[in-house]
């Protein structure tokens, strides 16, 4: 009695054994399922465009690609909107022409044609890219640094010609919390190499946060607002010895995205009027509430100039 | 003690023994082969433009024994020539964030025609539960099965319709993607 148990039991644990084999090929995708759990994926799309909508998005164009963006921004409400053609009159244009070096390094220039008329070089590069998976990491981190000559020209004025740059630098920390939900925070340092008055800091500090909200796969909310921790008390678009006092404050822009294939529309309204980042951050004198608000639009087009390498059979 | 078991177990345990016995190394000869470099195209050719995509991460295995079949293909190892395409693909059709996975798993059928020991090649059927864009549907289809020098490979061309798995095109961009998409796998397995 007492072997014949012994014996059932073994032959129990022998079926068990002998079972488990064809267990496991039923679990083939598990399988790979838990072999893949090695791999790192990357978040894909945080923003829509490479700008959220005057502040640079954590996006940047593929490697090969070029990209254009045409920019404008018409007149403000405020100012002799009917008079000056519906802003049409006074509106500002840019254009920004940048490529994909690599995957993380991008390089532009860009263009605009008032306050002030200025050319920009920039260089954008990202550091960090939001993953999950075998390497995780929250948030993406971009950098983006730009160099801005005004090519206002300004009669009898006296200054050095190195008085017409000045910079922007960032660090943009962006993240998609969902598949609708996108935010970014921006701390931004602006210089510019003449200031007006002596007791005014050449460096201005300021924090930027964008964030947009996709509402179908074509069609998404943004907003930006740009804080500005020391602002300054004056316009210094007129270079030379004289002081204009402005009341600077912080841009506000409010606007939808829309996307058809190769163009990615971003229309809004701001109280900014530059194009040239340390203008649109620094040198705001207009307000929401006084109605100083600018209809803009960005356009942009992509050109895939050196095509990916593809995976090939074999 | 052993012994002496052995002796008091009568003929027919012993046979069932055996069996058992012979089950169990069956089963511990269950051979797996498989692949995490596995290659899947699809192609959708319409009036506007010609899309295709290539992808070199497919994880497959095939239990020889049995001929059960599984691969996994990562959505966002597919690359385009255009990388907004690729963004599109990724964002609006598949949603790859959601779904990050395709995969199938089902049966080679007539696995044990296949000697994966000789050269040779083979013509078979698939059949299984396709899962793509979260969404399961059953399928069955041709693929052959080539071995040289004792590696293993599979091919097999079918084709797709995206709608079938909940993928929704937008009316305005019907001309730009193909009703159908043709899809080519080929695996190349190392023994495991």
């Amino acid at each position: 009695m007492k072997k014949n148990r012994l014996l059932k039991g073994l032959f129990a644990g022998l079926f068990a054994l002998s079972l488990s084999p064809l267990a496991a090929q039923d679990d083939l995708l598990d399988m790979l399922e838990e072999d893949s759990k090695e791999t790192t994926e990357y978040v894909l799309a945080t923003f829509k465009g490479t700008r959220a909508i005057n502040l640079q998005s954590s996006e940047l164009p593929a490697k090969g690609v070029l990209q254009y963006i045409f920019m404008h921004r018409f007149g403000s409400f405020s100012d002799d909107f009917f008079y000056n053609n519906l802003g049409m009159n006074t509106a500002t244009v840019a254009l920004q022409l940048d490529y994909g070096v690599t995957d993380w390094l991008n390089l532009g220039v860009f263009s605009g044609t008032a306050y002030p008329r200025t050319y920009t070089g920039f260089v954008k590069y990202r550091l960090f890219r939001q993953s999950k998976g075998a390497k995780v990491m929250p948030v993406s981190i971009v950098g983006y640094s730009a160099l801005v000559y005004n090519n206002e020209r300004y009669g009898d004025a006296k200054f050095n010609e190195t008085d017409r740059l000045s910079f922007a630098n960032q660090l943009i920390f962006a993240r998609k919390f969902s598949k609708r939900f996108s935010l970014e925070v921006v701390p931004t340092h602006v210089h510019f190499n003449i200031v007006s008055l002596k007791s005014e800091s050449n460096d201005i500090f300021s924090i930027g946060t964008a964030a947009r909200f996709k509402l179908t796969n074509q069609l998404s909310l943004s907003a930006e607002y740009i804080y500005q921790i020391n602002p300054l008390e004056t316009n210094i678009l007129q270079l030379g010895p004289e002081v204009a006092f402005q009341e600077n404050h912080n841009a506000l822009s409010v606007g939808v995205d829309i996307e058809t294939g190769g163009h990615v529309f971003q229309l809004f309204l701001t109280n900014s009027r530059g194009v040239a980042d340390p203008f649109t951050i620094a040198q705001t004198p207009g307000r929401w509430q006084n109605g100083d608000i600018h209809l803009g639009f960005n356009i942009s087009r992509v050109f895939t100039l050196v095509k990916p390498k593809v995976p090939q059979e074999d | 003690m052993v012994p002496q078991i052995i002796n008091s177990i009568d003929m027919k345990t012993k046979i069932t023994f055996l069996v058992v016995g012979l089950l169990v190394a069956i089963g511990l000869d269950a051979q797996k082969i498989m692949t995490r470099s596995g290659f899947v195209k699809f192609y959708s050719e319409a009036p506007l433009e010609n899309i295709e995509a290539t992808n070199n991460q497919v994880s497959s295995v095939i239990e020889t024994s049995d001929g059960s079949f599984a691969f996994l293909v990562p959505i966002k190892g597919f690359v385009f020539e255009k990388a907004l395409m690729q963004e599109h693909f990724n964002e609006n059709y598949m949603e790859s964030g959601q779904y990050p996975k395709a995969s199938f798993k089902g049966k080679i059928e007539g696995v044990e025609q296949v000697n994966f020991k000789e050269d040779g090649e083979y013509q078979t059927t698939f059949s299984g539960t396709m899962n793509i864009h979260g969404v399961d549907r059953k399928i069955s289809e041709k693929a052959t099965i080539n071995v040289k020098d004792g590696n293993a490979s599979l091919h097999s061309d079918f084709e797709l319709t995206p709608e079938d798995y909940d993928i929704k095109i937008p009316a305005g961009k019907r001309d730009n993607i193909a009703k159908t998409v043709e899809v080519t796998v080929k695996i190349d397995y190392e023994k495991k």
